[in-house]
């Protein structure tokens, strides 16, 4: 017992509501800040806020702002404590959905983040393989192994790559700029196009075996090419990696099927439109082009088996959990509705 | 990402003399490359350090927590940020054994203070006796509380 005067989080947690809220928030913050950035920018409180609005503690967020910004690692290991004793089942799935949104919002993680977030796999004791179909689907684009700061050739691609791109990527930072303009669903299209280099990215470096360290500023160097050559034979390659994965996580269906939204978006892959459209299918449960009724038809199923007063007699964590997935399922089968409308 | 500061035998802290100075005596090639690019750019050893500090602590919190042999967790990271486990650290458990410390010092509080209430309730109607007994004692001697004589009242006729 070192000492014994309670330590602000301690308070904290005794007088929330609900202390497994409480230490999630605190180490979504931790995610968060871990970008390499001195402060939270207003942005991403502002998506911590929204992400974290059905938390029920009763409390503000300034104390774990700054016990996050420290960080404070003995009341981050009193937080993950909290979090491994109260988060199972799938809760534990909606909070890292949760996580890897905050990381990914804004395009690529920093290196922090990548280890913040695999931290936090491994505290749930979410195993990688479902982890990485988790990532996928809320990403849009595999998990990728962290960049090693420690390399003197990390350094050198990287600035070698400023330098190479430099043009290229002023033109995108108009680009981007006009965008942001045109207003939030433009940005969600950035962060696509983003995510899909990445993905390509992740696919050369898969070919090529695990040397991607090494050769990594030649692939930043070939980008731009590789990139139209990817759009071009795309769709094959994509078949046969997202078969890999399908066959790999073929006991659970409902990833299978998300697995399948991602096959079906990137082989047509128009608008943004689509590829909601192909998301809400695939949170019910459905292949591309379902008919209205089949729609209504798994709504009303998953609807029944996933109602929240089914869990009424069950904790009030399952009863939150059911919640926010009968959320998902309600909201993909509204804008399915107003799609056929 | 690997630890360079452990592999120059410095300490995160050290300065640029001392960070230059350890270089130059660096044996390895490879580390002697890498530590060059890393820490004798200024920008460069910021956001080396800033991931250093995140891996400090993740390697800290999984060894506290068990999870040094967890999947995420391999390659030089897990070589190098990895710190003995040990689970004497359980915060959980320290916080419930506060809370249940702090539980019996006010049970504790509550018994002595209706001990202190009944002690001073008592003292109280002592000190109100013996005042009352003093002023009785003070009074009945001097004769101040003799009835008048009866000669002095009126006769009734």
């Amino acid at each position: 017992m070192a000492s014994s005067r309670f330590t602000p989080f301690e308070r904290l947690l005794l007088t929330s509501r609900n202390e497994a809220d409480t230490a999630a928030l605190l180490l979504l913050a931790w995610l968060a800040m871990s970008d390499g950035q001195e402060t939270l920018s207003p942005r991403k409180r502002a998506l911590l806020d929204e992400l974290t609005g059905d938390f029920r503690h009763d409390h503000g967020h300034q104390l774990l702002v700054d016990l996050a910004s420290g960080p404070d690692f003995v009341a981050l290991q009193l937080a993950a404590e909290v979090l491994q004793r109260y988060y199972r089942g799938p809760r534990r799935e909606t909070f890292l959905r949760q996580a890897i949104h905050i990381a990914t919002h804004d395009g690529g993680m920093a290196a922090g983040q990548h280890h913040v977030l695999r931290f936090l796999a491994d505290l749930l004791g979410v195993m990688p393989e479902t982890f990485g179909v988790l990532f996928r689907d809320v990403a849009g684009y595999p998990l990728e192994s962290p960049q090693d700061l420690s390399k003197a050739h990390y350094w050198q691609s990287r600035e070698g790559a400023r330098d190479q791109d430099s043009e290229q990527t002023s033109r995108q930072g108009d680009e981007r700029e006009h965008r942001e303009q045109a207003g939030s669903e433009s940005g969600e299209k950035a962060r696509r196009s983003w995510g899909r280099r990445k993905r390509h990215k992740w696919q050369h470096g898969h070919d090529r075996g695990e040397r991607e360290q090494a050769h990594e500023r030649e692939r930043t160097h070939d980008r731009g090419r590789d990139h139209r050559r990817w759009r071009r034979d795309g769709a094959g390659q994509h078949d046969q990696s997202s078969g890999d994965g399908q066959s790999r996580h073929g006991g659970h269906e409902r990833k299978r099927h998300e697995g399948f939204s991602h096959d079906g978006m990137r082989g047509d892959r128009s608008t943004a439109h689509d590829e909601k459209a192909q998301r809400a299918l695939a949170v019910l449960g459905l292949m591309g082009n379902a008919q209205k009724s089949e729609v209504k038809r798994a709504y009303r199923r998953l609807a029944q088996k996933y109602h929240p007063d089914r869990y009424h007699a069950q904790s009030q964590e399952a009863m939150a959990t059911a919640s926010l997935r009968f959320q998902r399922i309600k909201n993909a089968y509204d804008y399915l509705m107003r799609q056929h409308a | 990402m690997r630890d360079i500061y452990r592999r120059l035998g410095l300490h995160v802290s050290a300065s640029d003399a001392e960070i230059a100075r350890a270089i130059a005596r660096c044996e390895n090639n490879a580390v002697k490359r890498d530590a060059e690019e890393v820490l004798r750019v200024e920008s460069r050893k910021r956001e080396y350090d800033q991931l250093y500090g995140t891996l400090t602590g993740i390697g800290l919190l999984r060894a506290r927590m068990g999870l040094t042999h967890a999947p995420y967790w391999r390659g030089s990271e897990a070589n190098d940020f990895s710190i003995s486990a040990d689970d004497e650290y359980a915060r959980y458990a320290e916080l419930k054994a506060k809370m249940e410390r702090a539980a019996r010092v006010y049970d504790n509080w509550q018994r002595v203070r209706r001990i202190l209430r009944w002690g001073l309730g008592l003292l109280l109607a002592v000190g109100i006796a013996a005042a009352i007994a003093a002023y009785a004692w003070d009074v009945i001697p001097t004769g101040g509380m003799s009835l008048p004589s009866l000669e002095s009242l009126p006769a009734i006729s």
